[in-house]
């Protein structure tokens, strides 16, 4: 039960990163990409709402989940109000409701149709995560903080991109491949942003090479070799399957359907592979495991 | 569009303003029994001594087939450095301390020590 909680906190974690980018990410989308996405804004907004009221549900079990987890194992604690308020009141317990209130305020964005509050509503997101995790441990704080909050953003703008475009394809909408060419042009300006500070971090917190030997250090690696895969079926999209689908080849919708969700499963282990490093396996200099 | 950049400028001021989480993390200063350690007879005391202060949220015994063995203790979520239980007296066999808590900024720990006692 003790060490199964941890392996629970890990799945959920995963699955509120996953909702967090998704839900903001196709916001964002939905922002930068407004005109071109028009015929399907209602079926992008109502993913969004599911996406964000699941991140809600999914963080408040993460919330009992950590309840039990202080008391290792022990479900009684649930019904502990000094327990339930000490988490509420632990820094992650803070970081945690104030992600809820960014994906509460974004089940609301279709409502609230003004792009300064969808923009500042994003921003909670990878601010949210600034507030807590590794991030806050190493020096310099405000270096990494930076590093943290254009990473996640980022990242958001990728993997909010999924699925709009799968929906474009989907629903054969005219301007599809002026959308995937427009999209394959930030995102090649945003990418190196992503990979420099993704590496800044890493180099930062498992403190130069020699922390890539450790259990940390080899998790990074594992992650830094599944978005190198990614990279790889983003470029794939970029040069060959986006022109391909421009010039109106037949197979051309398919294929880039088929890659786009290899995209969203890579995503899905990465945020897996991110969960763990948050969860199970710290730093090794961090002290997370005393004795 | 000016409007929103500086709106975005200044809340990422205000976030990498924050201060330093870093003093949560400092490793405990020893343990009694200490880890791995091999005892000839039961423990009459299991002692932590920490660094700083933290809410120490569980102090648990298991034995070697992860059954959990009752120690006595003060339960309460006081801030403490020093964190003692009174086990029962244990048979020979291989045992696992483990603990959670709340450091002083409220981020989560966790920690475990092992110790045998030889026939």
């Amino acid at each position: 039960m003790i060490e199964n909680t941890e392996y629970l906190l890990t799945v959920l974690k995963t699955v509120i990163y996953g909702c967090s980018l998704f839900s903001g990410g196709t916001l964002l989308f939905l922002h930068i990409f407004f005109k071109e996405t028009q015929d399907v804004h209602s079926k992008l907004y109502s993913f969004i709402t599911r996406s964000s009221l699941l991140g809600i549900a999914l963080i408040l079990v993460n919330l009992g989940l950590q309840v039990i987890w202080l008391s290792a194992g022990d479900l009684s604690a649930l019904h502990d109000p000094d327990m339930l308020a000490l988490v509420l009141f632990s820094s992650t317990g803070h970081a945690q409701l104030f992600l809820g209130l960014g994906l509460a305020s974004i089940a609301f964005a279709s409502k609230i149709n003004y792009p300064v509050y969808g923009l500042l509503v994003l921003a909670i997101i990878p601010i949210s995560y600034a507030l807590s995790g590794h991030t806050g441990f190493y020096s310099p704080t405000w270096l990494l903080k930076i590093f943290i909050i254009v990473h996640l953003s980022i990242a958001c703008f990728w993997v909010g991109s999924f699925i709009p475009l799968l929906t474009l394809i989907d629903q054969k909408v005219e301007t599809t491949s002026d959308t995937l060419e427009r999209f394959g042009a930030i995102a090649t300006v945003l990418i190196p942003f992503l990979l420099a500070t993704g590496v800044g971090m890493a180099w930062l917190i498992a403190g130069g090479i020699d922390g890539l030997t450790t259990d940390y250090g080899l998790m990074l690696l594992g992650k830094v070799c599944l978005v190198t895969l990614l990279l790889c079926f983003a470029a794939l999209n970029k040069l060959r399957l986006v022109p391909q689908f421009r010039a109106g080849q037949t197979q051309a919708a398919k294929k880039l359907n088929r890659s786009i969700k290899t995209e969203i499963l890579l995503v899905l282990i990465i945020l897996a592979f991110t969960a763990t490093i948050t969860t199970i396996i710290p730093p090794e200099n961090l002290g997370h495991r005393l004795g | 569009m000016k409007s929103i950049f500086s709106t975005l400028l200044t809340v990422l001021f205000l976030i990498t303003s924050l201060p330093n989480e870093s003093i949560a993390h400092t490793k405990v200063t020893s343990t009694v029994p200490a880890n791995e350690a091999v005892l000839k007879k039961s423990p009459d005391e299991i002692k932590l001594t920490l660094p700083e202060s933290l809410k120490i949220t569980a102090l648990k015994l298991l034995d070697n087939q992860g059954n959990e063995l009752t120690l006595k203790q003060d339960k309460n979520l006081n801030p403490v450095t020093e964190k003692i239980a009174i086990p029962p007296s244990l048979d020979a066999g291989t045992y696992r301390v483990i603990w959670r808590g709340i450091s002083a900024d409220g981020h989560p720990i966790k920690g475990q020590i092992t110790f045998t006692v030889s026939p």
